[in-house]
């Protein structure tokens, strides 16, 4: 294949993806090519830093982060600053109210890793074309993963990848359909009865509670893990694979265990470069449990510019911790129960990641926990009708949530229950695909539903306003 | 199989299933958005009532509407003289002014309107939310309702509405809500008082509300902007505008003061006649009538049963108000009532004077301490 062709075919795709990104809102266009023009610049001078006097290539790094750093500080973290700071200090500094520009916490780590391995001599002096490739190739632009260039740049590289190949435009296809599927249909109707109970419902008695924050950990799960197998279906249909993301996470057994399953980019890119240049676990044992709590509260705050997203990676730094101890210590716990007390660790701290202010997040996690407050279906009313005594409802025990009821809500959870501890994941699934009729109409029904969900009619339900 | 032969498998069955449920949907036609009659009966219509609403007005082409809330939805009959022929209700429930506004230009684009009544209450200019579905602009552009051909959403009801052709649907032709279905829940839910404290408990709160100064509450956009343009835009259409303060029962006003304080209430009712009047005069035409029926009155202060099973004769809750009573304000205006004290048109005459009369009628007509105890003190 000519030069010219492959150089055309690249550009063509990184044109593509760029238009992708504008598509939502062109004003940011600008700024990805601007952060993506100078990190390619210091990371050659970093590769290259023999050859410029003067500055030490410390300097350049530290140039590098820091303009990384502020570019996200200043689109993501200013509102959130002034607020605080006013609040502190009384100061009634008004608020920018910048929109945050989409994909800029992933596009910013990416670089980073760059800077740091061209840094450590690890990157390689990569063509221009190939580096705009990597920052911008659109199935991962919005949402990850976050890639890493050692895993992209041979594949860009590759002359081979630039031939039409079925087998993966076939297993593209397959794995798109998984996602979207996961995506419209199920994490989609989780997401009603979730932002019933976080935003609407102004008080939940303890079942509607428990249905909210469930109904949100399936949401996110269904909602995160659909989009990165769309992004790695789409992006098989140009040969290049994408790292895996999820690893059936809700089976973890230990939070330690779940963050080797969940967003495991991220995982990955906040162990190199920030836990381990930290110190990791080489310093002793206080010093560890110190850089896992500094590395998750950072974390939290990347997915979110707020109080909830801190107190939700402090408390699954300190949950780690806790995990650390535990484990140095010898203990071991019965399977079941590990999972029983992992899964629900983790959902319940899904509440502090979800609620849009503290107030949401302790609403539902105090109606989680509130024994005074339980409303039981009314169908068991004739039968245990004594608990009425005790303080015991029995009507409209999931208005809030979803006027359907039981017979609305039961089979989605049952359901969710099911394919995220019981069905071998969307990865899993890529690597035993074959192509039979088995497989095809599972993926004809995955995908036209997938489709024929888009256009949501969107309902109204509430009578009396 | 090769993967080849795996590709075109999977794309022809699916465009075939795509091309199935596109036909069911135009057939069944849930929401008689396609005017397809096999179906006759389309219980389906009730959930999606903002849009059907949109296609029926384009079909009857109304001389005379009636806008607002479900307290119009509910008691106001288009078939009553005071509306000319064609009429229609077009009020949804938790309508915002905004909607309300883009329900009106609809239908002046319809060409026979000539009279609106608003019926106005204070939710809809401080709404939680300014519009209820995010593509609810997109509901006006009628031909946009062949894409929902393609959607699972619509093949649902479409099922359902095979399934279901014995359930009738929750509202009329003419777009007012059936009341028959009001009664069914008011049994179910254990009677008017049990009814009335609940809903007062929660309806205007600090929460919902945060912000009581006629902004909508997400978009922090003035409700009175589109209060403007509707005023405007009946006087550009030389339409005849009626606007009122709806009857609700007198308990709504208490359930407002504990929340909102039912001064920033008066003061919102002095806002709208002012209002008027000065969008009055920057058209050098004559104000609108504005009548207030939230006042206290027997008919707005009827004794709530402590029975389950009475009958109240006006009102469901203190929100929503039965037909009969929404009856005898159509006839106040038509200035054919026997209840020739129920109602008073206010204007800047008179407004402050009428704000008094209400603060003294308050005391007169409830015990607020009563009320409080009543309602917010939980009870187990």
């Amino acid at each position: 294949m000519s030069r010219r062709l492959i150089i055309g075919a690249k550009l063509s795709l990184a044109i593509a993806s760029i238009f992708f990104y504008g598509y939502w809102n062109y004003i940011y266009v600008p700024l990805i090519v601007v952060s993506m023009l100078v990190n390619y610049g210091v990371g050659i001078s970093l590769v290259d830093s023999e050859k410029i006097r003067g500055i030490s290539k410390k300097s350049i790094l530290v140039f590098g982060i820091v303009f990384n750093l502020g570019l996200l500080g200043y689109f993501k973290y200013v509102d959130f600053f002034l607020e605080n700071f006013n609040g502190i200090f009384g100061t009634d500094i008004p608020l920018p109210h910048i929109v945050l520009p989409i994909g800029i916490s992933f596009f910013t780590f990416t670089q980073i890793a760059f800077l740091v391995d061209a840094y450590k001599k690890e990157a390689k002096e990569y063509s221009l074309i190939n580096y705009m490739l990597f920052v911008t190739y659109f199935p991962h632009l919005l949402a990850g993963p976050i890639l890493h260039h050692k895993e992209m740049m041979p594949q860009f590289a590759n002359k081979f990848n630039f031939v039409k190949n079925y087998r993966n435009i076939a297993l593209g296809l397959f794995i798109f359909s998984i996602g979207l599927f996961k995506k419209v249909v199920i994490a989609d109707t989780f997401a009603v009865w979730a932002n019933s109970g976080f935003d609407v419902a102004t008080t939940l008695n303890l079942i509607e509670a428990w249905a909210t924050s469930l109904s949100y950990t399936f949401q996110l799960y269904f909602d995160f893990s659909g989009y990165t197998d769309m992004a790695i279906g789409s992006s098989l249909l140009f040969n290049i694979k994408l790292p895996i993301n999820f690893n059936s996470p809700y089976k973890a057994l230990s939070i330690q265990d779940f963050w080797r399953r969940w967003h495991m980019t991220l995982s990955r890119f906040l162990r190199n470069y920030l836990y381990i240049p930290l110190g990791g676990n080489r310093r002793g044992k206080y010093r560890t449990y110190i850089n896992l709590l500094v590395t998750f509260l950072l974390g939290g705050l990347w997915h979110g510019a707020g109080w909830t997203f801190i107190a939700w990676g402090a408390l699954h730094g300190v949950a780690l911790v806790i995990h650390r101890i535990w484990s140095e210590l010898g203990f071991k716990l019965n399977t079941i129960l590990a999972w029983f007390i992992t899964f629900n660790f983790i959902n319940i701290t899904w509440v502090f990641f979800r609620a849009k202010e503290f107030g949401d997040a302790v609403k539902v996690l105090k109606a989680m926990f509130n024994v005074s407050n339980i409303v039981l279906p009314n169908f068991l009313e004739i039968r245990l009708s004594f608990l009425k005594k005790f303080g015991v409802g029995f009507e409209d025990w999931l208005g809030n949530i979803e006027p359907g009821g039981i017979t609305e809500i039961a089979p989605h959870f049952l359901l969710a229950f099911v394919l995220v501890l019981f069905f071998k994941n969307s990865s899993e699934q890529l690597s035993r695909f074959r192509a039979n009729y088995k497989t095809a109409l599972f993926t004809v029904f995955l995908l036209s539903f997938g489709v024929l969900s888009l256009n949501k009619i969107s309902e109204f339900l509430y009578f009396n306003f | 199989m090769s993967n080849k032969r795996f590709l075109k498998i999977v794309f022809g069955l699916s465009i075939l299933g795509a091309l199935f449920v596109g036909s069911v949907n135009y057939v069944v036609d849930p929401y008689g958005i396609y005017k397809i009659d096999v179906f006759k009966n389309k219980p389906e219509q009730d959930k999606n009532i903002r849009l059907v609403k949109v296609v029926k007005v384009s079909e009857i082409k109304p001389t005379s509407i009636s806008l607002g809330t479900s307290r119009t939805e509910y008691g106001y009959n288009p078939n009553h003289e005071y509306f000319s022929k064609p009429s229609y209700n077009l009020a949804v429930s938790g309508a915002s002014l905004y909607e309300n506004r883009l329900y009106l230009e609809h239908s002046i684009k319809q060409g026979n309107l000539k009279e609106v009544l608003l019926v106005t209450d204070w939710r809809m200019f401080n709404d939680p939310k300014m519009k209820k579905s995010f593509d609810f602009e997109n509901s006006f552009h009628i031909e946009n309702n062949y894409k929902y051909i393609f959607s699972v959403d619509l093949f649902k009801s479409s099922i359902r509405t095979i399934l279901n052709q014995k359930t009738k649907s929750e509202y009329l032709e003419n777009g007012q809500r059936d009341w028959n279905f009001n009664q069914g829940n008011i049994d179910k839910e254990g009677g008017h008082l049990k009814v009335m404290n609940k809903d007062e408990k929660d309806y205007y709160k600090k929460s919902t509300y945060k912000y009581n100064s006629n902004i909508y509450q997400d978009t922090k956009k003035s409700s009175f902007e589109d209060f403007r343009k509707i005023l405007e835009l009946c006087y550009e259409n030389n339409i005849k505008l009626d606007i009122i303060f709806g009857p609700s029962h007198i308990r709504q006003w208490e359930a407002y003061d504990y929340y909102q304080d039912i001064e920033t209430w008066y003061k919102w009712k002095k806002d709208v006649v002012l209002f008027v009047e000065k969008i009055a005069n920057e058209q050098n035409q004559k104000p609108y009538r504005v009548m207030d029926f939230s006042v206290y009155h027997e008919l707005t202060a009827e004794k709530v049963p402590t029975d389950p099973k009475e009958k109240m004769k006006y009102h469901w809750e203190a929100s929503h108000y039965k037909k009969e009573l929404g009856d005898i304000v159509l006839n106040r205006l038509l200035g054919v009532s026997s209840y020739k004290d129920f109602g008073v048109e206010v204007s800047s005459q008179n407004i402050d004077n009428h704000i008094r009369n209400l603060r003294d009628d308050r005391v007169k007509f409830i015990d607020t301490k009563a009320y409080r105890k009543g309602v917010f003190i939980s009870r187990f």
